[in-house]
């Protein structure tokens, strides 16, 4: 099954919601290819997991179907609304597997069996994404949280507030904590990484 | 601090390259979960009409029944007929009443009430409601 087209681009998300509610199946189909992206993307950077992405995806999307009758034009943006229900999961997800985020997948660059000076050339740019991915998912969930808006979704810090609930200036916070966390967890990597030659 | 802006800067070059491959990779839903959120849209909309469906189903047998009540005891009745009885019955003059008393058949201080019972009238207007969208 592809991706239904987005043919009512002008239509806005309140209205979208309004023929939902109404019974109309095309309307699901917009807003599917519209969120369900967004919910899955901000869904695997929070939890690293794809299986467990994909789930909170679903089940954020199906919240906005069940709330979609009570949507009013007034309310908030859907991206807003979605953002927030996206994260709560996966947060509450992480609270219940104990904080460890499963960046398993991403191959550690110390244990490669090829520890030759060439080595370095090998690292392909998956690589390299990989262990940022990693870095990502090691920094504490709040700061990741405003970090993967920030930098990553390229929402405003006005609009991360209203995602997690907070100040503007507590967004600030985060986000400077988490780029300095990261930036010192990838700094001794720098040149194993290849970053500096054409990074 | 020439050193630190340098270092800084260095920093920010990294991270920036970072986020833009990440951004770069973003996962795209597969036919299977677009499939799966579909049929969660279809079965909540499925769920929300079956709510007024419940509420018609509750009704229609009492339409029913009060259409079969009126075609039983008055054979010509439609609603027409059942709008001029009760008319009937508001504006005639209860001359007969008196007699009744007088008979001995009812006590003087009995009230009687002219006018049908209010819930019959109500399915009566509920019955012309639903004649008329028919």
């Amino acid at each position: 099954m592809s991706m239904p087209r987005d043919d009512a681009a002008t239509e806005t998300d309140a209205m979208l919601l309004q023929r939902f509610a109404a019974g109309d199946a095309a309307a699901a189909g917009i807003l599917v290819q519209r969120y369900l992206p967004v919910a899955l993307r901000l869904a695997t950077r929070l939890l690293g997991d794809r299986a467990e992405a994909e789930d909170v995806a679903q089940e954020a999307m199906l919240r906005l179907w069940r709330i979609a009758p009570d949507w009013r034009p007034g309310d908030a943006q859907v991206s807003t609304w979605l953002y927030r229900v996206v994260s709560n999961l996966c947060l509450d997800r992480l609270r219940r597997r104990g904080r460890s985020v499963p960046f398993d997948s991403v191959p550690d660059l110390a244990n490669r069996p090829d520890g030759a000076p060439d080595a370095v050339e090998q690292i392909t740019a998956a690589d390299r994404t990989a262990a940022f991915e990693r870095a990502l998912g090691a920094l504490p969930d709040r700061q990741r949280q405003a970090v993967v808006l920030r930098h990553l979704e390229g929402l405003s810090n006005p609009e991360i507030a209203a995602v997690m609930d907070i100040g503007v200036e507590a967004v600030e916070s985060l986000t400077a904590r988490g780029r300095r966390a990261l930036a010192a967890a990838l700094r001794g990597r720098a040149g194993e990484l290849g970053y500096g030659d054409d990074g | 601090m020439t050193g630190e802006r340098a270092v800084d800067r260095d920093d920010t070059a990294m991270l920036e390259a970072g986020f833009a491959s990440l951004r770069a990779q973003a996962p795209e839903p597969s036919e299977a979960l677009v499939a799966r959120v579909l049929r969660d849209a279809a079965a909540v909309q499925a769920g929300q009409r079956a709510q007024p469906a419940k509420r018609q189903a509750y009704r229609r047998p009492m339409l029913a029944a009060l259409r079969a009540w009126l075609s039983a005891g008055m054979p010509a009745a439609g609603m027409a007929t059942a709008a001029l009885f009760g008319l009937w019955i508001g504006f005639a003059q209860p001359g007969g009443m008196s007699s009744l008393t007088a008979l001995g058949l009812l006590p003087a201080t009995e009230e009687i009430t002219l006018f049908p019972d209010e819930t019959v009238l109500l399915a009566l207007a509920d019955l012309g409601a639903a004649e008329a969208l028919e």
